[in-house]
């Protein structure tokens, strides 16, 4: 089966710097790929090679098995897309936006899939307002419905929590699910903020300096290291703690209060580090894994700087 | 096309900036009228000084012909800022604005998209001439009257109503040659820049030396000129002549277009090989 995107041996330069080294990686159709790196890895260039915004040095970029340079019209009209921040013509209506932005692809939009669409991303009352005065996430929002616009079945969103408060975080993250969930969209979704990804995300790519680092479904990354779990337990006498500081359990603890701990264990190790503190007398009341991905970028980022 | 031209048209009449070059147009005709009927018999006494020692001037010699002549001296500078105003923000502006990442990211080629905006570009260029015409015959007829219209050139030609307006025409269209060619300038270097600033300031700072490097008839200068824009650019005044050089009028037009398909291949070439950062 083709993978609705592809990208083989991308490589590009801006003068001496090399943004983008050799970057490989693919998503198959109906998945949602996060796709993490910290700020400058070369996110952005990749995904605006994919949508031919950049040209690159050496590589191939494929939308369904077509070459989106070889092949452009074919291969955009099957995508939508919203880079960064959502900046659009102030002078223009929410609508406006839509129908003017929908004469610069092939496929004709009715009135009525521009309002759907609107209605969908929370903007209906708003069709008619000017773009200027709407907030960022307002705007983040008007930039799902234009990626919307022309029902591609693969959605490219680049840092589209940029600039929103938490509340429109939330809301984004939750238009992207419904999107991936609800809509079936392939969605290649980059970010650096790593709790974010890893809701809504079933397989990811890392990119650091340039290069993937690592590639695969979420839970097998997480699974494959350490984990942070917190683990809470009704408030401990001091020997139970003595006797659990003599445990071999301390190696991984990262903090230890009277009522609880924090571990870094690999999660299929979790269930016997509960046996462990249930067979010393613990009355564990709660399980929490904690930060487990943000563990993993910065394990994997380290390795390979070292 | 068609869809993507509309599009561009649209976003060039919704904006504001577009209405100042219209604004200013009126300004300009509204003050040569002004200044004419303010001072014109002076202007002219002290023009015909010599002539009228010999001859005595019969009619209307300030009438609306004549200020529809000087109204078409603004096409030197004033105009090119005005049409380089718009054109100079056709790529420059949606690349500051960072629209560029709504419209390229679709099925519409690059190629298309520059070639609609500079169009777009051309529309907004020929409705500014068209109303400079509109206006300053209008005004002038209505204002100061129909007459014969004396032009001092290297001779003093007077050329009479029934024989005046398709000189007008041809002085007006060979005007909107000459403004395409600054626009497809400006266009050029719109497609340089990430702001409107650089190419609108790039745009005047081009015409002036060019005007200047025209005037200098000697040396090197001597062997450049005929092969600079601004040196044709006034090529709308042989059509004042008594009788008009058509080959000269030929030649000029040439050239300007020479300039324009230089000028906009180099930008469409440009344009599609641009990494879009913003």
């Amino acid at each position: 089966m083709t993978a609705a995107l592809e990208i083989v041996g991308l490589k590009k330069s801006f003068g001496a710097l090399r943004a983008v080294d050799d970057v490989s990686f693919s998503v198959e159709a109906g998945q949602i790929c996060g796709f993490l790196g910290p700020n400058g890895a070369g996110k952005s260039t990749t995904l605006r090679s994919l949508l031919t915004l950049i040209f690159p040095d050496a590589g191939t970029l494929m939308v369904h098995g077509m070459d989106v340079f070889k092949k452009r019209r074919k291969a955009l009209a099957r995508v939508g897309a919203l880079i960064e921040r959502a900046d659009f013509y102030r002078y223009l209506s929410a609508l406006d936006t839509l129908r003017l932005l929908a004469r610069y692809q092939d496929k004709r939009v009715e009135r009525t899939r521009m309002m759907e669409l609107l209605k969908w991303v929370g903007l209906e009352d708003r069709a008619h307002a000017k773009v200027k005065t709407f907030s960022q996430g307002m705007k983040q929002r008007l930039g799902i419905a234009q990626a919307l616009l022309h029902d591609p079945d693969i959605l490219i969103l680049d840092e589209p929590t940029n600039g929103l408060d938490p509340g429109g975080m939330v809301d984004m993250r939750n238009l992207v699910l419904r999107l991936g969930r609800e809509l079936g969209k392939t969605i290649l979704l980059s970010s650096h903020i790593l709790n974010e990804v890893e809701m809504v995300a079933d397989t990811m790519v890392i990119i650091h300096k340039g290069r993937v680092i690592t590639q695969g479904p979420v839970q097998d990354l997480l699974s494959r290291d350490a984990a942070t779990v917190w683990v809470s337990w009704q408030e401990a006498p001091a020997q139970l703690l003595e006797a659990f500081r003599k445990s071999l359990i301390p190696e991984r603890v990262r903090q230890l209060s009277p009522t609880g701990a924090e571990f870094d264990v690999p999660e299929k190790d979790i269930p016997d580090l509960l046996s462990a503190l249930l067979g010393l007398g613990f009355r564990v009341t709660e399980v929490q894994r904690r930060r487990s991905l943000e563990q993993l970028f910065l394990k994997i980022t380290a390795e390979a700087d070292a | 096309m068609l869809k993507i031209l509309s599009a561009e048209l649209r976003k060039i009449f919704l904006r504001g900036r577009t209405y100042i070059g219209f604004a200013a147009v009126a300004v300009i005709v509204l003050g040569v009228e002004l200044a004419i009927w303010l001072e014109g018999s002076k202007m002219l006494n002290f023009v015909t000084n010599d002539l009228q020692r010999y001859f005595f001037l019969d009619g209307r010699p300030i009438n609306g012909f004549l200020t529809t002549y000087m109204v078409l001296n603004a096409l030197w500078v004033h105009v090119p800022f005005l049409v380089a105003l718009v054109t100079g923000d056709l790529l420059s502006g949606e690349a500051a604005a960072g629209t560029f990442r709504l419209i390229l990211t679709r099925s519409a080629g690059r190629g298309k998209v520059a070639l609609a905006k500079f169009l777009a570009g051309l529309v907004y260029v020929y409705l500014l001439i068209a109303l400079m015409a509109a206006l300053s015959l209008g005004l002038g007829y209505v204002f100061f009257g129909s007459g014969d219209l004396i032009v001092l050139k290297k001779t003093i030609n007077i050329i009479p109503p029934d024989d005046v307006l398709w000189r007008f025409a041809g002085a007006f269209a060979f005007g909107a040659l000459s403004m395409t060619t600054v626009a497809a300038l400006s266009f050029l270097f719109s497609t340089m820049a990430d702001n409107s600033i650089g190419p609108i300031l790039g745009t005047v700072a081009v015409i002036i030396v060019c005007t200047i490097f025209s005037s200098l008839n000697f040396g090197f200068f001597k062997v450049l000129r005929p092969f600079l824009f601004t040196t044709h650019m006034t090529g709308w005044r042989l059509f004042f002549d008594f009788e008009p050089s058509w080959e000269v009028v030929l030649r000029s037009a040439c050239i300007l277009l020479a300039h324009i398909l230089l000028f906009l291949g180099i930008s469409l070439w440009r344009f599609k090989t641009k990494d879009i950062l913003t």
